[in-house]
């Protein structure tokens, strides 16, 4: 009886340290650095020759990916390479922009190719009617964070997070609504930058409401959008007041930020 | 016995997690230099802590091969990306500007060029960076060949001829 407890112990220890291994084992990522890119859907030969992807929501460190001319026709594949910096690793998410689209965010599969790995992702292509957000602090010397939240759309893409900062006044690319949602935010130094509170969201209920509208007002948000305001249609520029209403708007005064230009085209 | 090993492994688990995220707490941020072309190095900066840090001064130290330390500048594109700023469990490459070189007293451009083609001294980067609980310099040591067309396009006589 005791040799089987002793027998029994032995198994289940043996259990757990393979269990340990193997969690060991599995956070051994595989990393690459070449990155190959499908697009799918029957207009995907109209997408542009050269793409940009992004990886783990870093919006400021695009790598670009050249459509693959060595077969003709050449086939909706894209090829790039992350030169320097930290190594891709399957299990984040990526997306690509696309010159007036963007996609959703998967994982990539990875493969070996030969004595080095590659990493694999395939997005579907149509045509899209993204746009560009410029987005213009006012007093100028404002950082801009910005953040780019896209849901899981299907099986096979998952949710993430993008974004990046910046001083002045720029341009956020291939913005598509209603997939995503926009938030902006002001820091007046570089301590909080990346954590800026409060946030502006600009999503697609929103931008739907206020299409057409005339000057956007903070009272307008009212008790509905505390943490929100909205942009005017594409093509027109609107400036958002920083001196009345909600709370976002009276903490953006705190920071001396009088108004924000945010036009969409 | 087996639910005191399961219980046993779930509070080492987490002990772990808790200890790292104790220890990572703050920003942690190493730097390296990447490369360099005529004008520009780029370095690279990753922060394995959970708050920004926050690069704030460059500097060129290339003592071994007798040239006066630099001052560098982020390129004009990096300061309005705030690339500087690098986020929790982030990273970023930053562009340095490097504006000139110029050779110890008692040295000349031709002995400085050289010294860097035999290609045995180093130099190194000094980054002063604002970590979340603090100022810290980081240091990165390189060969100093990797910067050669950027000492030949960038190192001057000293104008005061000494």
């Amino acid at each position: 009886m005791v040799n089987e407890k002793r027998e029994w112990l032995h198994w289940q220890l043996a259990a757990a340290l393979s269990m340990i291994f193997a969690l060991q084992a599995h956070s051994g990522v595989t990393t690459f650095r070449k990155v190959e890119i499908e697009l799918t859907g029957a207009e995907c030969d109209k997408a542009p020759d050269h793409i940009w992807l992004i990886f783990d929501g870093n919006d400021r460190d695009l790598i670009k990916a050249d459509r693959d001319r060595s077969v003709t026709p050449a086939p909706c594949i894209w090829k790039g390479s992350k030169e320097d910096g930290p190594a891709l690793e399957a299990r984040r998410p990526y997306s690509v922009r696309l010159q007036g689209a963007r996609s959703d965010c998967r994982y990539a599969d990875e493969r070996k190719a030969g004595n080095e790995y590659i990493g694999f992702l395939k997005f579907a292509y149509e045509p899209s009617n993204a746009v560009k957000v410029t987005i213009t602090p006012d007093p100028i010397k404002f950082y801009v964070s910005y953040e780019r939240e896209v849901p899981q759309i299907e099986a096979g893409s998952v949710a993430c997070l993008e974004g990046a900062f910046f001083l002045g006044s720029k341009s956020v690319d291939d913005v598509m609504f209603p997939l995503e949602t926009l938030r902006l935010s002001f820091a007046q130094d570089l301590k909080h930058v990346e954590k800026p509170d409060p946030w502006i969201s600009v999503d697609d209920p929103l931008w739907e409401e206020f299409k057409g509208g005339t000057w956007l007002s903070p009272d307008a948000i009212g008790a509905a959008h505390v943490r929100s305001t909205a942009v005017r249609p594409v093509g027109s520029a609107a400036r958002f007041r920083v001196n009345e209403g909600s709370i976002v708007f009276t903490k953006l005064k705190e920071k001396g930020l009088k108004q924000v230009g945010v036009k969409v085209e | 016995m087996w639910s005191y090993l399961t219980s046993l492994f779930a509070v080492i688990a987490v002990i772990a997690t808790q200890s790292s995220n104790f220890f990572n707490r703050n920003s942690h941020t190493i730097v390296w230099f990447s490369k360099a072309d005529e004008n520009v190095i780029y370095v690279q900066a990753r922060n394995t802590g959970r708050q920004q840090a926050v690069l704030r001064q460059y500097r060129l130290n290339l003592d071994a091969l007798n040239i006066e330390p630099e001052k560098l500048f982020l390129t004009t594109e990096d300061l309005q990306n705030v690339m500087n700023v690098i986020p929790a469990n982030g990273q970023a490459r930053i562009g340095l500007i490097v504006r000139g070189l110029t050779p110890k007293q008692g040295f000349t451009r031709d002995q400085i060029l050289q010294d860097v083609d035999e290609g045995s001294k180093n130099g190194i980067l000094e980054i002063a960076i604002e970590e979340s609980d603090g100022p810290r310099t980081k240091n990165d040591e390189f060969e100093a060949y990797q910067l050669r067309e950027l000492i030949r396009n960038k190192l001057q006589e000293r104008k005061d001829g000494k």
